[in-house]
């Protein structure tokens, strides 16, 4: 599943790429994130509170970051997490872009493109892809929050 | 784990000892061996589970057999009354209400519980009760006349 | 289906002592036509499961001033069937009527629908459109919550930790109003509503206008989003006005922007967000057409 989303944060280019690039900062702002723990050069552990339907899981697994590019702004994230308990999981793979609009404002694109297993496979798609992109439109938001002047 | 479970199944009391997870309609199949009542979509929707419990038609494919403990059933096996065929089945084989029969004891269940509330419904009463009754060989009108045959018998050939 | 035990409490007290007990990992069954489907299909596997159908006192019907009283393990067939509802509640009547087949009506619950939170369902709509609200129970007394406040999301609802919905209080229809509840059902009877409204339409009589203007509308929808939806920008663009066609006409193409439908094997989300708008007219009309003669 695809899933693409624009939105314009109120920071300097600089300031939005150092956001990003912070994981345990960044992954923060997903709705449900917990415990972002440093397992190595460039990945993390963490934890995903997250409901579907009548359906709680808690999805553990790894964010690890595949590229950077700080010129372009461009950087890659895999994101692989499961529910031994339900039987199910998420693979994401994950491009941000930065793009400078003006001195604070950037431009920040997200496209993702994850793969659901399991038990999430088999929940029907239209109610999974609304959750998803509820999810990854709630992350930029909370990325955008962060970068507001004034909010350390 | 094993839960106890008490059921009076066509006249005649169970004890069980059976998982809380067991479905009414496996514990009539196999804990009690009554094979009458069949499974067919397994979420309640094609009746061919149909039993009653104290009286009213259940799905017994999404009814725990625990959550109805202590409870009267009555499976396909017992709605014949005396070893004499009830009127429903009776009218069901004059006329023609069954070909393959998969989903005739969950259709034969449904028409006897309508007969014992309403002895006399009408063809649209008959049709909004039997709906949720599928089958795929009749193409439903026997049905429908069987059930309607079965009425007029019941209330002494009345119109 | 996951090992659990089931427990048979026969008093709230006990229900609170259970869900206090085991907490997450227990789940409360009423007639269990969704929990156990669910369990089934192991998107719920609770190792408790407590059964509120030994509870004393949750299947009454009453009468009061307030509107009728429905407790919670009240069935659907029975509040379907019931003198005080058919006399006092006919649109509840016949919400209840269309739902599923009458073997699930047998079985499935009014306290059990809501706290559900199936968007699909029959009730909520027309729950709403009555301003019902529903009495959520906890060892510290009760709490009650309009059932347009019930819903927050797909399948998730206000339940708090340690509450039981225990009964369901429907106002009557205002005096002079008509009212409707229809479910497109292109498919088969027994599937939800590919849409479903119900509407809610009194109006007093006003001789300077050929129809009289409409003094409150209620327009709530069902399978028209993650939730039931209430469409109150075409509530507003009506009450008050005359109720001309195109009038109605306008107020329905605003239940456009209200709705936001899931796609599924019942139609795509533009058809049924189509059918938000055609089947929004209609009730209103046909909701008009059953106001009583000489309100």
């Amino acid at each position: 599943m695809k899933l693409e989303i624009r939105s314009v944060v109120p920071a300097s280019r600089e300031a939005t790429w150092a956001l990003v690039m912070d994981i345990p900062r960044a992954a923060s702002c997903i709705p449900g994130i917990k415990d972002v723990t440093p397992d190595g050069e460039g990945r993390y552990q963490a934890t995903l509170q997250a409901r579907v339907g009548p359906m709680g899981m808690t999805l553990s697994g790894t964010i690890t970051v595949l590229s950077q590019d700080a010129e372009a702004g461009e950087a890659r994230f895999l994101v692989e997490a499961n529910d031994r308990r339900v039987g199910g999981g998420v693979k994401t793979d994950m491009t941000m872009k930065v793009t400078a609009r003006s001195p604070n404002e950037t431009e920040l694109e997200i496209i993702s493109d994850t793969t659901f297993m399991g038990r999430l496979g088999e929940l029907g798609q239209p109610i999974i892809r609304r959750k998803a992109r509820n999810t990854l439109e709630e992350f930029a938001q909370n990325l955008s929050k962060l970068l507001e002047p004034g909010s350390g | 784990m094993n839960q106890k479970v008490r059921l009076k199944i066509n006249g005649i009391d169970h004890e069980l000892d059976i998982p809380a997870r067991r479905l009414l309609v496996d514990c009539i199949r196999y804990d009690v061996g009554l094979t009458g009542t069949k499974e067919g979509c397994s979420v309640g929707v094609c009746g061919s589970c149909a039993v009653l419990v104290d009286g009213e038609m259940f799905a017994s494919c999404i009814t725990l057999a625990v959550a109805v403990d202590g409870s009267e059933i009555t499976t396909i096996e017992g709605i014949a009354e005396n070893g004499n065929l009830h009127p429903v089945q009776q009218a069901f084989i004059d006329h023609g209400g069954f070909q393959c029969g998969i989903c005739t004891p969950g259709q034969v269940i449904a028409a006897k519980s309508l007969l014992d509330e309403n002895p006399d419904p009408t063809e649209d009463e008959i049709k909004q009760w039997m709906m949720g009754n599928l089958c795929r060989c009749t193409g439903y009108y026997s049905i429908l006349n069987s059930v309607a045959a079965a009425a007029k018998d019941m209330s002494g050939g009345r119109e | 289906m996951i090992d659990f035990e089931y427990h048979h409490p026969t008093s709230l007290d006990e229900v609170f002592g259970l869900l206090d007990q085991y907490g997450e990992d227990a789940r409360v069954m009423a007639g269990g036509t969704a929990l156990v489907i669910q369990m089934k299909q192991r998107l719920v596997q609770p190792s408790h499961v407590i059964g509120l159908r030994r509870v004393a006192n949750l299947n009454t019907i009453e009468s009061t001033a307030d509107g009728v009283r429905i407790g919670a393990l009240c069935t659907q067939r029975q509040i379907q069937n019931h003198p005080i509802v058919v006399g006092e509640l006919p649109l509840l009547a016949d919400t209840f009527r269309k739902v599923a087949t009458p073997r699930i009506r047998n079985m499935a619950t009014i306290g059990g629908g809501l706290v559900n939170g199936d968007p699909n369902q029959d009730p909520p709509p027309t729950l709403i459109a009555l301003g019902a609200s529903a009495v959520m129970t906890s060892k510290n007394g009760d709490r009650v919550v309009p059932v347009e406040d019930l819903f927050i999301d797909y399948y998730e609802t206000d339940v708090q930790p340690g509450e039981v919905l225990t009964s369901v209080l429907v106002p009557q229809a205002p005096a002079g109003s008509g009212s409707v509840y229809l479910k497109f059902l292109p498919r088969t009877a027994d599937d939800y509503g590919t849409v479903s409204v119900a509407a809610v339409v009194s109006r007093e009589p006003d001789g300077s206008c050929p129809n009289g203007a409409c003094t409150d509308v209620r327009i709530v929808l069902g399978s028209v989003g993650v939730t039931p939806v209430r469409a109150t920008q075409a509530e507003d663009a009506l009450r008050g006005k005359p109720l001309t066609d195109e009038n109605i006409r306008a107020a329905a193409a605003l239940v456009k922007d209200a709705v936001d439908p899931l796609e599924d094997f019942r139609g795509s989300a533009e058809y049924k967000t189509e059918m938000a708008e055609v089947f929004a007219r209609r009730a209103i009309e046909q909701a008009m057409a059953s106001i009583p003669a000489g309100s």
